[in-house]
């Protein structure tokens, strides 16, 4: 027969065990030995990355979402990861917690030694950080931008002009775009360039300089003693025949630009597309018209990818906590060299 | 010849002065304290200069290659064991040395003709990353040569464990503000602070572990671990910083 229990004894049991637990979670062993797993983990995996990197094509930036959407066993050292990290999180949360605590009740005023429960907090905030940004920031394809307004991730922008620098050997030095940006009805303008992204959003939206160069926006033509400027898909009239400017482009057949004409007349005998090079000397006669093919019209592009990360702004909280607690910390470590 | 080349010129001469002068100091290291720390410093600030005008030869930080990367990382070293010098121990002295000057060697291997940093590395973030990243593993190479001199020590064996302390703390506090700006380089470069590269996750397994061997006083029976830590650290550090680039592929890889 089992023996009654009451209701305050269970409690009491319950509660012993909720402290166990806690008194678990909140060991710096715990955390001791969860940092070397954490150590070896990381190892391990990256010597999987390297030497199977067929499971890990797709795998870019701080993207964790990977490891969910492609479960497969050679992925386990991820997923020990990941349980790692997150009781390495809960531990190093509860030890600052406990650690600041007891500061504050024995009446600790000397605010250098609370430099390390700083450090540790930007810690625990980097973690919640990187789970964010490896679950949802998505990087979007890239798109060349020239002269007119092109959607980028949620804003729209043009390029307005390109100045660039070069070493003596030619190697490109300083690349700088200028472009506008339109958001929310707001122009305004701003410069793009490698290690100098487009930041909107506080930092979420991210535009970055991928490709930069002069793009071809338009032809200038000449048919018979006219010269017309044109862009791609623009009609001109020869002898009072509509012909279209389709293309732009340099086919292997040729090692220079040519243009693709194309006949838009109705009842028109010409049914195949004309291939016009570039130069004079490659004038052709269309519709009884002398029509050549004179420039090309260039304007600055560039080739923009658009990242959209939502851990940015905690990433911001993270480098203050992280970055106070070490001014502190170092502050402490000085004063005791002085001292000593 | 123009200007750059003739100042990389120079520069490489006094490359080599530079290594001839560290190889005589294998000599120095074993004399009286004072003499052996002036000699060290002569030495190292004609480095300092020499990389100074390598730099201005190039018309920037002279970080851009394995020539450049290995010379840095030797004066890292160097500039150290200065802190250090006072220290009894030729066996740490002398192997903390020794590390550098293998660096220096193999520097010299490298092709050493001018080149220009690539666009990427133009800004500050990479000129604050990637020195700070240099010093701090000098400074666990320092833990890593106490921890070896104190197993051949039968005496007092407390300096050698200091030196591993602060080796431990001061080289965690460099390389997590490293961490940071190169976190931020790797913001406005590529539009993330972590990337699935080798490099980058072992600098993230680089910090693990000396973030949890820092921790080790919290438990006092693991204690006496720190020594053998230190040299395993060693073995990580090398490669973080050079297994990475020949041993497995990364984007970091020295071109």
């Amino acid at each position: 027969m089992l023996a009654p229990v009451s209701l305050s004894a269970v409690l009491i049991v319950s509660d012993n065990k909720v402290k166990t637990i806690y008194n678990i979670l909140k060991s710096q062993k715990l955390g001791i030995l969860v940092g070397f797993s954490v150590t070896g983990l990381l190892i391990i995996g990256s010597l999987i990355m390297n030497y199977q990197p067929q499971y890990y094509e797709g795998l870019s930036g701080e993207d964790i979402s990977f490891f969910f959407n492609h479960k497969k066993p050679i992925h386990a050292w991820f997923y020990l990861l990941f349980l790692a990290c997150v009781i390495y999180g809960v531990n190093a949360f509860l030890c600052t917690l406990d650690s600041i605590i007891r500061k504050v009740r024995v009446g600790v005023k000397k605010i250098p030694l609370y430099g390390a429960s700083l450090v540790h907090i930007g810690f625990v905030i980097t973690l919640v950080a990187h789970l964010i940004g490896g679950l949802y920031s998505y990087t979007e394809p890239p798109v060349s931008i020239a002269e007119e307004w092109r959607d980028v991730g949620g804003a729209e922008m043009k390029v307005t002009d390109l100045k660039t620098s070069s070493y003596p050997n030619g190697m490109p030095k300083i690349i700088e775009v200028s472009v506008m940006v339109r958001k929310d009805g707001v122009e305004f303008p701003d410069t793009l360039g490698y290690n100098n992204p487009v930041l909107l959003q506080n930092g979420v939206l991210e535009i970055l300089l991928r490709d930069y160069g002069w793009i071809a926006s338009g032809v200038v033509m000449k048919v018979d003693d006219r010269v017309c400027k044109l862009k791609v898909n623009d009609t001109f009239s020869a002898n009072g025949n509509q012909v279209r400017v389709a293309d732009l482009y340099m086919p292997p057949q040729y090692r220079y630009p040519v243009l693709k004409l194309v006949s838009t007349t109705e009842n028109d005998k010409i049914t195949q597309p004309i291939f016009l090079p570039i130069g004079e000397e490659n004038t052709k006669e269309i519709h009884g018209a002398k029509i050549s093919f004179e420039d090309i019209n260039s304007v600055p592009g560039a080739l923009v990818s658009v990242k959209n990360n939502p851990s940015i702004p905690l990433t911001f909280v993270t480098i203050f906590f992280f970055s106070a607690g070490m001014i502190l910390v170092v502050f402490r470590v000085v004063c005791r060299m002085v001292n000593t | 010849m123009d200007t750059a080349q003739s100042l990389n010129q120079i520069a490489i001469t006094l490359y080599w002065v530079c290594l001839g002068a560290y190889s005589v100091y294998w000599l120095f290291g074993f004399t009286q304290w004072k003499l052996r720390f002036y000699v060290l410093l002569g030495i190292v600030l004609l480095h300092v200069v020499t990389m100074a005008i390598r730099g201005v030869s190039i018309g920037y930080f002279p970080l851009t290659n394995k020539f450049e990367s290995f010379n840095a990382f030797a004066a890292a070293t160097f500039i150290v064991l200065l802190i250090y010098t006072k220290t009894e121990s030729h066996i740490y002295r002398m192997s903390f040395f020794g590390v550098g000057y293998v660096f220096l060697v193999a520097a010299m291997i490298f092709p050493k003709g001018l080149s220009y940093a690539p666009p990427l590395m133009l800004t500050i973030w990479y000129m604050l990353h990637v020195p700070l990243s240099f010093f701090c593993y000098a400074l666990w190479v320092s833990a890593s040569a106490a921890a070896v001199a104190r197993y051949f020590t039968s005496g007092e064996k407390r300096p050698y464990d200091q030196i591993i302390d602060s080796g431990f703390q001061y080289g965690l506090i460099t390389f997590s503000i490293s961490m940071i700006f190169g976190g931020l380089w790797g913001y406005v470069a590529w539009g993330a602070y972590f990337l699935w590269d080798a490099k980058v996750v072992w600098s993230v397994i680089i910090w693990f572990f000396y973030a949890t061997c820092l921790h080790l006083d919290y438990w006092p029976e693991s204690r006496r671990f720190k020594p053998p830590m230190a040299i395993v650290g060693f073995v990580i550090l090398i490669m973080t910083y050079v297994g990475t680039s020949f041993l497995i592929g990364s984007s970091h890889s020295f071109r």
